[in-house]
């Protein structure tokens, strides 16, 4: 795993280039204090956390899923007095729109907790955002302090 | 404090109840019994009586009650153990529109003038003198140990917005905590914590049932109203929260339906005429409507039951 | 993640300490329907140990939930950390199952006879 480094004033970075799960303890070890280190409260950098280890696992299972595992990029900001994760990695294109809502038509003996995830990532952040570019996806995860 | 005696107060004493029909056998086990769940919506939550009526008419039995808001009326006269008509007449004595016509003179002004008259979180609109004499009345000093059936009631903690189960003390008390409508009725203190109506936590409470151990679920609950004129700062807050505990409603509603280890089985009445919030004299209307959408699924019904395992 | 199970008279308590996330979450849902096969339905979860959780976490413990329920039991949480509690809050787990302040009360919590 590469080393953190800070490619612009006040961002601190960090690239996973073979992502798997056994890296998740890691990535949310690295969100927890990049958000410290930014200044935000504790309560941001718990909800950052959290939504960031929802988007990566998914980018793990589904964005590469049963191929090659390839690399993911977190990079964490300042934002007003909260802070800014944005997580890119270039796996399948996943727009967190198109989340499996859980399937409530289903028979009762049937239904899944799918969407939960999802669902979680929402409620614990102000904004997020998708966006592709170059083959690259890109979520925007916004926390500003309480 | 209302001391007008002109009108003579319906009298809604409780007769002693008639035992429910004393089974031969020991109650089918939980799994081939329903969980009641009656949720908010004022007098349309008759319908649950209506369908308790068709339950009882198809031999199946109910394991416990849970009621919140409006619905705890109706749950506890069940639990209680009397029959769907003197449940239906209890509770139309209950529930008439002069339960909120005395105001409470002082809450305006404390409203307007806070420092002077003094505003805590004590405050309500109306005087609930009387509709606290007629539930004494009507349930006397009944606790929950009275129900013959597991009875739940959820009201809302003021302070901090939870949920909070009642399942011991008073009838009155639980009752009142559960229906004390913001902005009308002030909160009401139960055991330490002053509790305002449950439907600000969960309108339809079914995750009470779930907790408790229920097998399947019958869920009688309505969305709370839209204001068709918003013509005061009461109608203004009430349109409000009534976006809010809709939207919490179907939010909660799908949650549980996902959640839930067996079927919980939504009943809907359709309505065909307006009914506003003290429309007493439809109760009968609406506890037919009640029965009839309790009926529509029965079959379904019977088939899960049957196919649950006998213990 | 470390499992540990304590069988009590009536009820099994499976503690669990470490982080539950997507990686480790696989551990979790066997060794609790091990216990589950095996005939033990009344579970107490005890989360003492346990820091974090993910939405891996809250879909073990719903289905756990679901199938001991199914097979007539329970499953009860002890001893949960706040920042877990919040997660489950604000996920709506709190409003369908039990949880306790710490595991004695959640095994006294079961009937001692058998329903």
């Amino acid at each position: 795993m590469s080393g953190a480094s800070a490619p612009g004033a006040g961002v601190v970075r960090r690239s996973v280039p073979r992502a798997r799960l056994t890296d998740l303890a890691a990535l949310r070890a690295f969100v927890a204090a990049a958000c410290a280190e930014v200044g935000a409260p504790p309560a941001v950098g718990e909800a950052l956390v959290l939504a960031a280890d929802e988007v990566c696992s998914n980018i793990v299972l589904h964005g590469y899923g049963a191929g090659e595992p390839g690399p993911i990029t977190i990079e964490v900001d300042r934002a007003a007095d909260g802070a800014c994760v944005t997580i890119a990695d270039e796996g399948r294109a996943f727009d967190p729109a198109d989340a499996r809502a859980p399937d409530l038509t289903a028979p009762w003996d049937a239904r899944e907790a799918g969407g939960l995830g999802w669902h979680l990532v929402r409620q614990v952040v102000d904004e997020l955002r998708y966006e592709r570019r170059s083959g690259v996806n890109l979520i925007t995860l916004v926390k500003r302090a309480p | 404090m209302d001391t007008s005696s002109a009108t003579r107060e319906p009298s809604v004493t409780l007769a002693p109840a008639v035992p429910a029909a004393v089974p031969a056998a020991a109650p089918a086990s939980d799994r081939r019994r329903v969980a009641l769940v009656i949720g908010s919506g004022s007098v349309k939550c008759a319908a649950a009586l209506g369908a308790y009526r068709a339950l009882r008419r198809e031999g199946i039995e109910v394991s416990m009650v849970v009621g919140c808001s409006a619905g705890s009326l109706f749950a506890s006269v069940i639990a209680l153990g009397h029959d769907p008509e003197t449940c239906a007449s209890m509770t139309a004595r209950l529930w008439t529109a002069d339960l909120t016509q005395q105001p409470d003179r002082r809450s305006l002004l404390r409203a307007a003038f806070p420092r002077l008259f003094g505003f805590d979180a004590n405050w309500g609109l109306r005087n609930d003198a009387r509709i606290m004499r007629r539930m004494q009345e009507a349930y006397g000093e009944r606790t929950f140990a009275d129900a013959r059936i597991p009875l739940f009631i959820t009201a809302t903690d003021f302070h901090t917005g939870e949920q909070v189960v009642l399942r011991e003390g008073r009838l009155v008390d639980a009752i009142r905590a559960s229906i004390a409508i913001p902005f009308a009725f002030r909160p009401h203190p139960v055991g330490g914590r002053l509790l305002i109506d449950g439907f600000m936590s969960d309108p339809l409470p079914v995750g009470v049932a779930m907790r408790e151990g229920a097998n399947v679920i019958v869920a009688v609950g309505f969305e709370s109203p839209y204001q068709t004129r918003v013509s005061s700062a009461g109608r203004f807050a009430f349109q409000l929260s009534s976006i809010m505990t809709n939207n919490l409603l179907k939010a909660s509603f799908a949650f549980y339906g996902l959640a839930h280890h067996s079927e919980v089985i939504a009943v809907i009445p359709r309505f065909t005429q307006r009914i506003r919030l003290f429309d007493t004299e439809k109760m009968p209307y609406i506890i037919d409507e009640g029965e009839r959408a309790m009926s529509e699924q029965v079959p379904y019904l019977r088939r899960l039951l049957e196919a649950a395992p006998a213990s | 993640m470390k499992i540990t199970i304590d069988q009590r008279a009536h009820v099994t308590v499976v503690a669990v300490a470490g982080s539950i996330d997507a990686l480790t979450a696989d551990t979790l849902v066997h060794a609790m329907g091990e216990q589950m096969h095996a005939g033990n339905t009344r579970l107490v979860a005890a989360f003492e140990g346990v820091e974090y959780t993910s939405s891996a976490g809250l879909r073990v413990l719903l289905a756990t939930l679901k199938e001991a329920r199914q097979r007539g039991g329970d499953l009860r949480l002890a001893a949960v950390q706040e920042r877990v509690l919040r997660v489950l809050d604000l996920s709506g787990f709190t409003s369908i199952l039990k949880c306790y302040p710490d595991v004695g009360a959640a095994v006294a919590s079961f009937p001692s006879h058998h329903a």
